[in-house]
This record gives structure tokens, sequence and C-alpha cells, in this order.
């Protein structure tokens, strides 16, 4: 499964989509001013930069039933966080 | 840190949930607030998601008003079994739909039910952020929760990298106040815990007093 992190602009097919090719431009944009990886965008264009995010997302698994890919997330990492440990003297 | 502000100037999109999610919980009056993702595209750094993180607050009676509204609005969620199941698991998930040029194609949301001690001051520190067609903005959890949530959490899998959420708040966010990071983390983490001296180190490498306080 492809990692959630990472948004691709290119269709499974290996062809760039028009979803992704908007998105290559939002963050060549977003990303022209920010020094290695650091924004300093404001919020009207992370609102922009985020919901170009979300849509690639969303066409990149379009069809797929998102409600079982989000539970199978959730598998895959229950457990893997850190719960709150009892403070010490904590009955 | 970005500039606040509650109005956008770019034009309402269509079929856009976040929007939809916050204008039906706007109604009811029902306290939430966006967090994940989401949220760390305003404060640090960007990163795509395949879900929408909602947090609802108010108690189980609001939580069911706020599923029916929502299941009314047109959202395909059952109301009664997602509060069996965010009863259960602290969360529930149901699809909305975004709708590009006509085309359209799903994204989960993820609702959460409040579970941490300090989820009412989380709730009393929101900001409200500015949303395409929402004259009044969306409330986002702020900087300084994220970086909570995220050092408490800290997941490092497939799908999470809390660690470099967190630096990347650290990176942007100039006014963080890290006093109150780092005393809600005393208050319930014990004194040696690993991830209390790695913010402290995190903050000192981007410039942040270890002690608490503002760049």
């Amino acid at each position: 499964m492809r990692a959630m992190s990472e948004t691709t602009s290119k269709t499974a097919d290996g062809k760039g989509s028009r979803i992704g090719e908007a998105l290559d431009r939002v963050k060549r944009q977003a990303g022209r001013q920010a020094p290695r990886g650091v924004s300093n965008r404001g919020p009207e264009a992370s609102a922009a930069v985020f919901l170009y995010l979300l849509r690639a997302a969303a066409f990149a698994v379009q069809g797929q039933d998102v409600v079982a890919r989000w539970r199978a997330k959730r598998c895959l990492e229950k457990g893997r966080d850190h719960p709150i440990p009892p403070r010490p003297g904590t009955p | 840190m970005p500039g606040e502000g509650t109005r956008s100037s770019h034009p309402p999109p269509s079929g856009d949930p976040v929007a939809e999610l916050a204008s039906v919980l706007d109604a009811l009056e029902v306290p939430y607030f966006f967090t994940g993702a989401l949220a760390l595209n305003f404060w640090g750094r960007q990163r795509g998601t395949e879900d929408i993180d909602l947090v609802i607050h108010g108690g189980r009676v609001r939580f069911a008003e706020a599923l029916n509204a929502l299941a009314e609005a047109g959202f395909a969620v059952d109301p009664p079994a997602a509060l069996k199941e965010s009863t259960e698991e602290g969360h529930t998930a149901f699809p909305a739909t975004i709708e590009v040029e006509g085309r359209k194609a799903d994204i989960a949301v993820d609702v959460i039910l409040p579970a941490l001690p300090f989820e009412k001051e989380i709730l009393a520190r929101t900001r409200r952020l500015p949303w395409f067609g929402k004259e009044d903005g969306i409330p986002v959890i702020s900087p300084e929760d994220l970086v909570l949530y995220k050092t408490i959490y800290f997941r490092r899998t497939a799908f999470s990298d809390d660690p470099r959420d967190v630096e990347s708040v650290l990176a942007r966010t100039r006014d963080l106040d890290t006093s109150i990071v780092l005393e809600t983390l005393s208050s319930i983490l014990p004194e040696d815990d690993e991830r209390i001296e790695w913010l402290r180190e995190a903050l000192r490498k981007h410039g942040f007093s270890a002690g608490g306080g503002s760049k």
C-alpha cells in the first residue's frame, strides 16, 4: 500500500493526471520562496495547498472503499503509538 | 508564524467536504475542531492525507446530535453504528465526496471522540483560520496542541511520522508558546519520559527555550 504521507502526481498507469498537474503547479508556487522544505506561506495558501493534496489523494484512490482503507490503516497503527503511562506512584 | 484571518479570497470550490462539515457543525453550534494533516498544513509541513480528522466535543449526546445532523445533510454516516464504534474505539469514519470539474471521488472523515485529560483546554485554544467559502473560517487545533498530541502519540509508521511533523511546526511557527506544551506534558508523563527530553532537544534545535516560551 502506498504511504499516505506521499501524494503522487502520477496515476497508476504512470501518466500524469490533471489533478496531479494542478497539484504540481500549486506545490511549485507554494515552495518557490520556501527554504529547504520550510514553508513561509500564509493561511490562505496553506488552505489551498491542503485542498489540492486532499483532492489528489482522493482521486489517487478513486473507486476504492476509503473507509475500509481508513480501517486498515487504523488496524496497522493500533498499538504503534505511545500510550500515556501511569505517573510514578499512581495506583 | 502564518498570519491569521478568517476570510479567504479564493472562490469557494464545489464538493468541498471540509466546508460542508464545518457548515453543518457550525449551524448546530456543537464544539469541534479540525486536526491531523489539515492542521499540519497550516502550522507545519505540507503533507498529503487520505482523511479529514475532526474532533467533536460536548459529550455523547452532542456527538450523537452532530452525527444525526451530518446524516441529514447528506453525509453517508449511520449515526447509531457510528456512535457505537466511536464509543468503543474512540473514532469512527464515513466517506465524504470531493468534486472537481464534475468528477467525484471519496475521502474518509475520521471523527474523534475526545479522550485526553486536557481536551477542554485544547478546544479553548483552537484558532479559526480561513477556508474557502466560509466567511468565519474553520476551527483548527492550535500549533501548541498539535505539537502536544504528536509528542504524546509519537508514531513512526508507514502512514505517520509524528517526530518529523513536530519538527516542521517548530521550524515554521515562530511564536509557539512552548510552556503550554511542556507544562501539559510534565503533568501527564513521568519526568524521565523520553518524549519530554526529545521535545526539549527539538526545541533547542529550532531556537526555542527548552524551559518554555517563544523564540
